[in-house]
């Protein structure tokens, strides 16, 4: 098993704790934020239509995770990336709601399978992210 | 409100979204005694809230700031398939499938309640 993999809620070392924590998650929220909102006004969503801003930000989001719980815990890095940007560059509020909404316009399947995409190809995205970090990388030991 | 505006009022609300996940979260976790509860304690509500501002009808700068921003951010994807996998890793499969069950689930059951109570308000929109 590798290391660092359960350390999610482990105190380490240089963490801001507070305030300093509370502007480290709001910062990383933000700019979560900001892109998820560029993806959704750049790729609108029509009725009856594949939620595709959504999905590219919660795919994204789970992949850098992936790799960041992958990586040593400490400093800003967590509650900045981690809680903040990658929590905030994903969402589930979204999700059942586009998904009533699909079923709504005429297309239920089309809902039920956005539903399950999101949720498998999310975990095999943190699947993916996890394994990238934690290959060894060349010229190190 | 639109332009530089309402892309600094959607990062603004957030960040705030993403203080009251971890603050809410860390609080529902300590009592249920385990991060993904916290988690999806967030979700679920979120679903819930999200659900209700979609069946009143609210469009615009209001449902860019609050829906896209405050509770798009409120909610994580990522954080509950990180604990699901940890879940799995750790050998509670069982724990993991129901995560998932209860968090897809749960927030299908949460957005369709939120929507069909807030459709139903005097003042919601068609």
């Amino acid at each position: 098993m590798t290391a660092g993999r359960h350390r999610l809620r482990v105190p380490a070392a240089g963490v801001p704790r507070g305030a300093r924590l509370l502007v480290a998650v709001w910062l990383g929220g933000a700019a979560g934020t900001t892109v998820r909102f560029a993806l959704a006004q750049g790729v609108p969503s029509s009725p009856g239509a594949w939620p595709w801003a959504t999905l590219a930000a919660n795919l994204a989001g789970c992949l850098v995770l992936g790799a960041l719980l992958a990586l040593p815990a400490g400093g800003w890095r967590r509650p900045l990336v981690g809680a903040g940007f990658c929590g905030a560059l994903t969402t589930f509020s979204a999700l059942p709601v586009e998904s009533i909404a699909l079923a709504r316009d005429g297309a239920p399947a089309l809902a039920v399978l956005y539903a399950a995409t999101s949720v498998a190809a999310g975990l095999a995205c943190v699947e993916l992210g996890a394994r990238v970090a934690a290959r060894p990388r060349p010229g190190s030991a | 409100m639109s332009g530089p505006l309402l892309w600094a009022a959607v990062a603004g609300a957030g960040g705030f979204g993403a203080i009251a996940r971890v603050l809410v979260g860390g609080a529902i976790a300590r009592r249920g005694g385990a991060p993904h509860l916290g988690t999806l304690g967030v979700n679920l509500l979120a679903a819930l809230l999200a659900g209700a501002v979609a069946g009143a009808g609210v469009a615009g700068a209001g449902r860019w700031v609050v829906a896209v921003g405050l509770l798009g951010s409120f909610s994580t994807l990522s954080t509950a398939l990180a604990e699901t996998r940890a879940l799995a890793l750790a050998g509670r499969r069982g724990a993991a499938a129901g995560l998932v069950a209860a968090t897809l689930v749960g927030g299908l059951a949460a957005a369709g309640l939120g929507w069909a109570v807030s459709a139903r308000l005097p003042g919601a929109l068609p």
